[in-house]
């Protein structure tokens, strides 16, 4: 009787940790996965890097994009970031501070160095081209685990390397998406591959992310070739002199100080 | 004018080089432009304006920093072929700052820019302009002063000392924009300054100072100054009926203001106000006879829409008005060029990697709708390195007087092109 008892407590509680786990649903299965890749990334403190942008368009013509990013990670909200553009000539000292949260809209100021103005925009149009480029500044924001709703659909391989596959649905109905479809590869903790599929749920684009650099316990992506599967554009962005963890003024994150 | 001409060649012909230059040290960053303006008014019937124009504009900036200092200097010229009164040369920044940690100082000449909104700017009065440059938005002249900037909290305070007066440029007797009766040349009277004692002065002395704190709360951003300084947007106009000489006068004067903008979803809704108190003649009255009482409150509200359409085009929606109270009609009118007036405008932006905007907008006079002030722009970037814009001004208006407001032609209806290369 006892040894009956015994072994029903163990079945119950073997089950009790086996089968929440085996029951769990796709999406279930792909918040948790989010949140592991969150976990992952996070603690970078700070980061900021040189980018260079190629904007390739049908007829192979190339026009380049430059910037300088640097970023401030987020305490109990989304990060902080601050892009300096250096070209077109024109747009030279041109400043965008962006203030993601993990919920709601995200907070913009756009500094005009011409007239010495920082000016407070909406963030409403996340949609829109990135400097003329196949990138959307949704693409280009922190991407919070609160902006979407996931679904595991699987492993595999790409590339030879082992990577989950996730579907990935904005949660702000203003995005220029219904879905993304995510290669996440094990080791780097980043995608390898996104599919962006458009409102008409028609493939918009695909981002192929290579060129991997650890900096410390952190891998970063240092090359993104997005191609527009419907305007046969092409933009490529490339990111230089890349440093995490220094000790930047959060100060220096606050629209009065975007001025000269 | 020799000088001018000369320094503004060199802008033109060694600031390329001098920008390699500067680029090859690390710690430097150097931009400019260079630009052809050309602008051709509609015929005033007055053979003493220049209805045509055609000019070479430049702008050289030049930054170094080596923690925890930072220097800049930028300035700009404008060598006009058709008519060299309108050949300036401007320094709008030449400063040095010092960051010590807690506070911030920087000692030099400096522009600021404390507006919110497009086309009325109660809240940005410091610096003097060129009244002979573009009504909505007066290229400004730096001003010599010392700022002291803190972190409060969340917000940032601002201390400013200015000694000095910078000078307006004021337009010729040859320029539409003239405010005088023709063939009286503002440039060529003695300007003079009613200050903060009450003296008419023409010293280029005198204290002036601001307050300023900024916060972002929320999805909201606030600013409150009080300023004590020497106004110069408009100048009164005094008579010395010995000589028979008209003296431009500018007035001291204590604001208090701010401005508040609030983003709620793809709106953005702006408020900037001030009140502003004019220092009255020590007296009653100046030699030149009494000065009118111009104290008043200016208000501007604003509200800026944007939208996107599914092929990545922008489209932004600006609609602002501003009303000046505690002055009478006439005194409000005498007090700048806009007073009560609405601004609608509308911006397409088509994201495409030439970065191409058309902005057209209209001004009416809410006091007499029959005054009408139409704007339209174009601006393309070609080459990566140029750009063009063409525009036209048109104004509407079924009379001109010499009251001020926008019944006066600001600048009268003209067509313009401009083709800059930037570097």
């Amino acid at each position: 009787m006892n040894a009956k008892l015994i072994l029903s407590s163990i079945i119950a509680c073997t089950l009790q940790f086996v089968l929440p786990s085996q029951a769990q649903s796709p999406e279930e299965k792909g918040l948790e996965l989010a949140k592991k890749l969150d976990l992952a990334n996070e603690g970078f403190i700070s980061e900021s890097s040189e980018m260079e942008m190629d904007l390739i368009n049908a007829q192979n013509d190339v026009v380049k994009r430059r910037m300088s990013i640097r970023a401030l990670e987020g305490k109990g909200d989304g990060d902080k970031s601050v892009a300096t553009f250096s070209w077109p000539a024109d747009v030279k000292g041109t400043r965008l501070l962006t203030w993601t949260h993990k919920n709601g809209d995200d907070d913009q100021w756009l500094y005009l160095p011409a007239i010495k103005r920082t000016k407070r925009i909406s963030a409403r149009n996340k949609s829109g081209s990135f400097m003329g480029s196949e990138f959307a500044y949704e693409d280009m924001s922190s991407q919070e685990v609160e902006k979407y709703t996931y679904k595991l659909l699987g492993e595999e391989k790409l590339d030879g390397r082992d990577v989950w596959k996730m579907e990935r649905y904005p949660v702000d109905k203003r995005s220029g998406y219904t879905r993304q479809i995510v290669w996440t590869d094990k080791e780097y903790m980043n995608p390898l591959k996104i599919e962006y599929y458009d409102r008409k749920n028609e493939l918009l684009k695909t981002g192929l992310f290579s060129d991997y650099q650890k900096h410390g316990k952190h891998w970063r992506v240092s090359k993104i070739d997005m191609y527009n599967a419907q305007t046969k554009k092409r933009s490529i962005l490339v990111w230089k002199n890349r440093k995490l963890g220094e000790a930047l003024d959060e100060d220096d994150f606050e629209s009065d100080a975007l001025e000269d | 004018m020799l000088t001018r001409t000369a320094i503004l060649a060199v802008i033109g012909l060694a600031g390329p080089w001098l920008v390699s230059e500067a680029r090859a040290k690390s710690k430097w960053k150097s931009q400019g432009q260079l630009a052809l303006e050309g602008r051709t008014f509609s015929d005033d019937a007055n053979p003493l304006t220049v209805d045509q124009g055609l000019g070479l504009f430049g702008r050289l900036e030049l930054e170094h920093k080596h923690k925890p200092f930072k220097e800049k200097a930028r300035l700009y010229g404008r060598l006009d072929q058709q008519d060299m009164r309108r050949t300036i040369l401007v320094i709008e920044e030449l400063w040095a700052e010092w960051d010590l940690g807690p506070f911030e100082l920087r000692v030099g000449a400096d522009i600021l820019n404390w507006s919110a909104t497009e086309a009325f700017h109660p809240a940005d009065i410091i610096n003097a302009r060129n009244i002979d440059s573009d009504a909505e938005n007066y290229e400004k002249i730096g001003e010599p002063m010392v700022q002291l900037s803190t972190r409060i909290g969340r917000g940032t305070l601002k201390g400013i000392f200015m000694p000095f007066y910078s000078q307006p440029i004021l337009p010729s007797s040859r320029s539409r924009l003239n405010f005088l009766p023709p063939g009286i040349d503002a440039t060529e009277l003695e300007t003079l300054r009613l200050d903060y004692r009450g003296e008419l002065t023409d010293s280029r002395f005198g204290p002036q100072g601001a307050l300023r704190f900024t916060q972002t709360i929320g999805d909201a951003d606030l600013d409150l100054h009080v300023i004590h300084h020497m106004d110069r947007s408009q100048p009164e106009v005094l008579f010395d009926l010995n000589s028979g000489t008209i003296h431009p006068v500018f007035r001291a004067v204590t604001q208090v203001g701010g401005t508040y903008q609030h983003v709620v979803d793809a709106f953005v809704f702006k408020l900037e106000a001030g009140y502003r108190w004019f220092v009255e003649p020590e007296g009653g009255t100046t030699i030149y006879g009494p000065l009118q009482e111009r104290n008043h409150l200016q208000v501007a509200v604003g509200a800026e829409y944007g939208v996107l359409s599914d092929s990545d085009v922008e489209h932004t929606f600006i609609l602002e008005a501003q009303s000046v109270f505690g002055v009478d009609e006439d005194i409000r009118k005498s007090l700048q060029l806009f007073q009560r007036d609405a601004l609608l405008g509308y911006r397409i932006s088509l994201g495409d990697v030439d970065s191409t905007e058309v902005l057209v907008s209209m001004i009416v006079d809410l006091e007499d709708p029959e005054h009408v002030f139409l704007n339209a722009n174009f601006k393309q970037r070609f080459l990566e390195s140029w750009s063009v814009s063409a525009g036209a001004r048109m104004l509407f208006s079924p009379e001109t007087t010499a009251s001020g407001g926008i019944n006066v032609p600001p600048g009268a209806s003209h067509v313009r092109v401009v083709l800059t290369r930037y570097f």
